[in-house]
């Protein structure tokens, strides 16, 4: 699966994703939490609070959403953000390209 | 009852222009030297020691001055609290207060010349006085706050929010375009601040 775009992100406690519109041309935008949520992790779109979330839990988005986030606890937190124009896709297929990268 | 609202009505718009960033963080090391307790004050400031050496950036602070912000000064009679404390805090882009609970330190007191405060101190804290928290603006995209299991992204100007700060973590922060202002407020219970509570809408 080419046509996906991968990003593994940390956000250490402070770290944060500004309000945005960017899906870096695809139509979807769907996160794979990597950790249970902790209380003081936010992540919205457009103005929902997403919480309570399980680890490999995942949420798509579409381009007309926002989205931010902003890591308050004092744990750090993971997910993989995967932009894609099909209308799914899976956590094999991100893991997939994150190992197949060149660099 | 773990928060409490309570709906506070006015204009201080105008006033909230005149915000200065004049209340430092002196007291963190005052804390460290006067408590000789290296375990007790880590426990008492984690999340001040990971914002520090993390370089977490934390929200600033500033008096009101109650010549050019009347309306917002009318608050501390309005509250009734004994040995009041009013500040505004204000967080730019990235700037946070990480989860954490209150110790209201003993060297984070006095707020101006002529508005000394009575200290009760135990175990460094002032187990005494309660605090509170109103929003000054509208909330706008990308501003946080968390009391207890209760995780906010969305305010009106004049919230004004009640909890056991030394008892529940809380934390707030903005990753915005819009700085995000609070008063903070913090003082001793008087039977005027119980009537206070007891209503739900006040003017100002």
């Amino acid at each position: 699966m080419n046509d996906i775009i991968v990003d593994y992100i940390t956000q250490t406690p402070g770290d944060y994703e500004i309000p945005s519109m960017a899906y870096k041309g695809k139509k979807f935008r769907t996160v794979f939490f990597l950790d249970d949520f902790k209380l003081a992790q936010f992540v919205e779109v457009n103005d929902k609070l997403i919480r309570d979330w399980k680890k490999y839990d995942k949420f798509t988005s579409t381009n007309s959403d926002s989205y931010a986030s902003m890591n308050l606890s004092l744990d750090a937190r993971s997910y993989i953000a995967v932009y894609h124009d099909s209308e799914s896709v899976t956590l094999e297929q991100a893991i997939d390209k994150i190992k197949n990268a060149s660099f | 009852m773990e928060v409490k609202k309570i709906k506070i009505i006015g204009d201080w718009t105008e006033e909230l222009k005149l915000y200065q960033p004049n209340f430092e963080r002196y007291y963190l090391e005052k804390s460290l030297k006067a408590m000789g307790d290296e375990e007790k004050y880590k426990k008492l400031n984690h999340h001040n020691i990971i914002h520090a050496e993390k370089k977490i950036l934390r929200n600033s602070r500033g008096f009101l001055d109650p010549k050019t912000m009347p309306t917002l000064e009318s608050l501390r009679d309005l509250i009734g609290l004994k040995d009041s404390q009013l500040i505004i805090l204000k967080y730019n882009r990235g700037e946070t207060n990480l989860l954490h609970k209150d110790y209201i330190p003993k060297y984070d007191h006095v707020e101006r010349e002529g508005l000394e405060r009575e200290e009760q101190v135990h175990e460094w804290k002032n187990t005494h006085y309660i605090r509170m928290l109103m929003l000054l603006e509208d909330r706008k995209p990308g501003q946080y706050m968390q009391m207890g299991d209760m995780m906010l992204n969305n305010w009106d100007a004049g919230d004004l929010y009640f909890y056991n700060g030394q008892e529940i973590y809380h934390s707030a922060g903005s990753c915005g375009d819009d700085p995000r202002y609070v008063m903070r407020i913090t003082g001793i219970p008087t039977p005027k601040y119980n009537d206070f509570m007891s209503k739900e809408v006040h003017h100002i």
